[in-house]
């Protein structure tokens, strides 16, 4: 903290108050892909018709970018910008019910564990502590192995696999929240348990899991995409972003852009809720709210 | 009680989960999955089938046949790898160091640029370098692993070399004619530490060469995670009252940030880098795959082709295993580090 | 004079606004002297404290005013001068010593990293370390430490709250600085506890003839510690001048609210305490800032603000003793 001239100070302010405005850009930025993303994965057989893009095409195929296509074609000739339009239904959708479906199961049994503590409580630690041993995609691969390559079981392992995070999660809230005064009140008001828990003390602890869920969003799209990948997930011909990778690995001296298109695809989505879920961090940060 | 007391008491606390780890696998293994699958093919003859069933015990209540899997796992008798065509614990024992190269050449990796590019944005808080580095860092933790390596395999082996600039190789471990020219012994199995021990300086550039793309790729979402980790603990740090006194005392600028402050920001990080190893591990399985990098990541995925399910969940308790006692070794190493924590 | 603040000013950039912390903070201390900064939580007494060790936040700058330190603008040295200032020839002790050391350190560590730094006896000699430790040792016992070779291998969570004072204490006299700030060092402590750190710190001060600033909001404290005292309100200092004269007939509004206020044993008088709230310092308002409150309020005080005047030795901002 050297002496500063006046105008060094004066540049300092300036550049503080566009600090702002531009953090608030990047979310902003954020919210945009994340929209335009789900707008895709929404609308997209209504911008694309599947019946046409899955066409099998020979005399079309690896053809590169071009005005006609404009990323390219693939091993069999289907154009990659229509595919990765129709794509987005199946990605999006599985981070988002992945994440959602694990955030419930977390919430309810991580406070009904929280709250009621004992052997309830003790068995919950242990077996979160199982589930949560083994690192998260190589659980969700010998999950999704045994129960056969299909998108629904790939949901399905990787729900096993994020629910106990959140259950630990809520359930340091509740054992946080449930010291409070407030609970007493209720308590003595002869509140029924299952009333206090989630209509007092869930609004109270569920804001710091909003943000990690947030951004688990976009982990949940890369793992599933990683999974799908190796082999894990749709069957190949659908356009999911991870399956197209898969394919455009084995071409991928001739027709880069195969897996390339696809895969920055994924990576700007991620992007996306990554974005947001920063920026509602430094929102609920009660530092920066001062 | 001391260090060592408390490691031991870790130690045994665990023991109750590895068993909840193996009735996991178990089930996963004999109970969803049709157990004959690693051992029955279209072509073999019906009549032979209860005969099978018989061997592998599967006419056994559900508990002995626990009893059967857990004796199984301690004697070391996991089965039979379809894809490796031998035992799947030599299989896997076989590649082990290779994956064990890769992951520790990661971590390296990420720790060396990770944690200064964290100081050094926490630093110049608010500068132009800090927002690089956070838009970097924000980058890795979105980034998917395959496509990154896809796209550091394309361009720096194949646009790289047919573009007459100097390449590096896009597969394996190391150059085999090369190896048979240069012969190394197995020592630790681990390449670059062989070769460098016996002497063998051009097999160890050789595996080098080899091993940096794959352990970029690696590395790059860890760098993201432990960049943002960093930053933030030191900015933590930075505005605490302590710094505040040993600033007091004029303290220079470079022992105030580089001891006082660093070893309190380092703890979030230590409490993280076992997660991290973790991601390492299940990063490890698409990275080998993509550079046929011959370690377990790479068997397993072959596995999951061909639907040996034996490799696989083998490779699952194994990995588990692994995840588990790092994480005791970095709770260990926390605990030593912080003098608040009582043991 | 040791040290002479010159209408110092001060400003902070925030979400809400730029708060204007100080605004034309004026007072001077002697060699030896104990000075008393008394005011309200708000009146810009850490503000001050801190702009003088120069250990401002980032967001916080000095608009204009002189300090002379020994004849040195502080004000104008760069960083690397500061730091050679601070702790050999100005020291400082805080609030609440639970957070102001660094818990992963051990004391020893902390104290003789300080000592190796600015003490010269160790600097000069060949075993540092050793020199370090030895004299750390001979401070902890100077402010009564029990078993001080035992503390230096303690980690502060290992200690209560009035030995970490001690520590903080110590290691402040350890460089025989001409100048300490303690701010507010005793008001996170026991009553008990409050009194052996006054006392321990009284006894040094005489020993060593170190000039200290006594930050503080109990008055109780300034009348038996002080040679001078400077009230503050809203970053400016209202009345100043000997503790003998100011509390026992304070001239400002101001002072005389507080002094209602205190609680008496000696009288049958209930205290009353002064109408209305501390200021805004984002719109501070016009004028005085105290006009808002004060019972004798004129017209010319909400429009201009009143300069210092010398009434029988104390220097007194008002307009009820001239214009």
């Amino acid at each position: 903290m050297s002496r500063r001239t006046g105008r060094e100070l004066f540049l300092m302010d300036v550049r503080y108050s566009l600090w702002l405005i531009s953090r608030n850009k990047l979310v902003v930025s954020g919210f945009v892909l994340v929209a335009f993303f789900i707008f895709l994965a929404i609308f997209g057989p209504l911008i694309v018709n599947p019946e046409i893009a899955q066409r099998v095409d020979y005399p079309n195929q690896l053809k590169p970018p071009s005005w006609q296509h404009p990323f390219g074609t693939d091993d069999i000739g289907r154009d990659l910008l229509s595919l990765i339009i129709l794509g987005a239904r199946y990605d999006l959708m599985i981070a988002i019910v992945v994440i959602a479906s694990s955030l419930l199961i977390g919430i309810v049994l991580g406070s009904i564990s929280g709250y009621f503590g004992g052997v309830i409580d003790e068995a919950m630690m242990r077996i979160t502590d199982i589930f949560l041993a083994f690192p998260g995609l190589i659980l969700a691969m010998a999950i999704a192995t045994v129960l056969g390559r299909s998108f629904t079981n790939l949901m399905l392992a990787l729900i096993v696999v994020w629910w106990s995070g959140y259950a630990r999660i809520m359930r340091g809230q509740v054992i946080a929240e449930r010291e409070k005064p407030y609970v007493a009140a209720a308590k003595i008001l002869s509140i029924p348990n299952y009333r206090i828990i989630f209509r007092h003390i869930l609004p109270n602890a569920i804001y710091p899991m909003l943000v990690v869920a947030t951004m688990d969003i976009g982990g949940a799209m890369l793992t599933a995409a990683g999974l799908s990948f190796i082999g894990l997930g749709p069957s190949p011909f659908e356009p999911e972003w991870g399956q197209l990778c898969s394919r455009g690995a084995t071409y991928l001296f001739q027709a880069p852009w195969i897996m390339f298109f696809p895969g920055i695809t994924i990576l700007f989505a991620s992007l996306g809720f990554n974005l947001v879920g920063d920026g509602l961090r430094d929102v609920l940060d009660p530092r920066l709210r001062r | 009680m001391k260090l060592y007391e408390y490691a031991i008491r870790r130690t045994l606390l665990l023991v109750p989960v590895l068993i909840g780890v193996t009735i996991l696998t178990f089930y996963l293994s004999r109970i969803v999955l049709n157990p004959l699958g690693a051992y029955v093919t279209e072509r073999t003859p019906p009549e032979l089938i209860p005969a099978i069933e018989k061997k592998l015990g599967l006419d056994k209540p559900f508990y002995v046949q626990y009893a059967y899997y857990l004796r199984d796992l301690v004697t070391m008798d996991w089965g039979w790898s379809k894809v490796a065509h031998m035992p799947v614990l030599e299989a896997l024992m076989y590649r082990f160091p290779a994956t064990v190269e890769l992951a520790v050449t990661a971590f390296l990796i990420t720790i060396a640029l990770g944690i200064p590019l964290g100081i050094l944005s926490a630093l110049k808080n608010n500068t132009l370098i800090d927002h690089i580095i956070r838009i970097i860092a924000l980058t890795g933790i979105s980034i998917p692993v395959f496509w990154l390596g896809l796209t550091l395999q394309y361009t720096f082996s194949y646009w790289f070399k047919t573009n007459g600039l100097p390449s590096l190789p896009s597969s394996g471990r190391v150059d085999p004619v090369l190896l048979q020219a240069h012969p190394v012994n197995r020592i630790t199995g681990l390449m670059i530490l062989d070769s460098l021990i016996q002497g063998n300086f051009i097999v160890a550039l050789d595996a080098i060469s080899h091993i940096i793309l794959p352990s970029i790729t690696l590395a790059f979402l860890d760098i993201g995670t432990i960049t943002r980790v960093v930053r933030s603990s030191m900015l933590e740090v930075l505005r605490q009252d302590y710094i505040t006194t040993a600033r007091a005392y004029g303290l220079p600028r470079r022992i105030v940030i580089y001891k006082y402050a660093l070893k309190n920001a380092m703890i979030p990080v230590a409490t993280i880098s076992g997660l991290m190893f973790g991601g390492l591990l299940g990063g490890a399985v698409i990275t080998e795959t993509i550079f046929a990098f011959p370690g377990m990541g790479q068997l397993t995925v072959m596995a999951i082709t061909f639907n040996d399910s034996n490799t696989i969940l083998a490779f699952t308790v194994l990995a588990c295993f692994i995840y588990v006692f790092v994480n005791l070794a970095v709770d260990i190493i926390y605990a030593w580090l912080d003098p608040r924590i009582k043991y | 004079m040791l040290l002479k603040v010159e209408d110092l000013r001060v400003e902070f950039h925030t979400y809400r606004g730029t708060v204007h912390a100080l605004n034309g903070v004026t007072f001077d201390l002697d060699k030896g002297e104990v000075l008393g900064l008394a005011g309200e939580t708000g009146s810009g007494k850490s503000v001050t404290a801190l702009s003088i060790q120069r250990l401002l936040p980032p967001n916080a700058r000095i608009v204009s005013g002189k300090i002379i330190f020994d004849g040195i603008d502080l004000v104008k040295l760069s960083e690397e001068e500061m730091e050679k200032i601070r702790g050999r020839r100005m020291a400082a002790v805080f609030q609440d010593p639970h957070t102001y050391l660094n818990p992963v350190f051990k004391i020893g560590r902390q104290f003789v990293d300080i000592l190796k730094q600015h003490d010269p006896d160790v600097i000069n000699s060949d075993k540092k370390e050793k020199v370090a430790r030895e004299k750390a040792i001979q401070m902890l016992k100077e402010v009564k430490m029990p078993a001080p070779e035992r503390v230096m291998e303690m980690y502060p969570h290992e200690l209560s709250g009035g030995m970490k004072q001690r520590v903080l204490l110590a290691m402040a006299y350890s460089l025989k600085p001409d100048l300490i700030i303690a701010d507010e060092a005793t008001t996170a402590l026991d009553v008990t506890i409050q009194a052996q750190v006054l006392e321990i710190m009284k006894e040094l001060q005489k020993k060593s003839n170190i000039s200290i600033i006594l930050i503080t909001h109990d008055l109780g404290i300034i009348a038996e510690n002080c040679n001078r005292v400077a009230v503050m309100y809203a970053g400016r200092v209202v009345e100043f001048g000997r503790v003998t004269k100011v509390l026992v007939d304070p001239k400002h509004p101001y002072t005389q609210g507080l002094i209602r206020a205190l609680p008496r044993t000696d009288k049958e008088v209930k205290p009353i305490s002064i109408p209305g709230t501390v200021p805004d310092l984002v719109n501070p308002p016009s004028g005085c800032p105290f006009h808002p409150r004060c019972q004798y309020a004129m017209d010319i005080c909400k429009e201009k603000v009143p300069e210092y005047r010398e009434i029988d030795g104390v220097r007194v901002a008002c307009f009820l003793y001239g214009r």
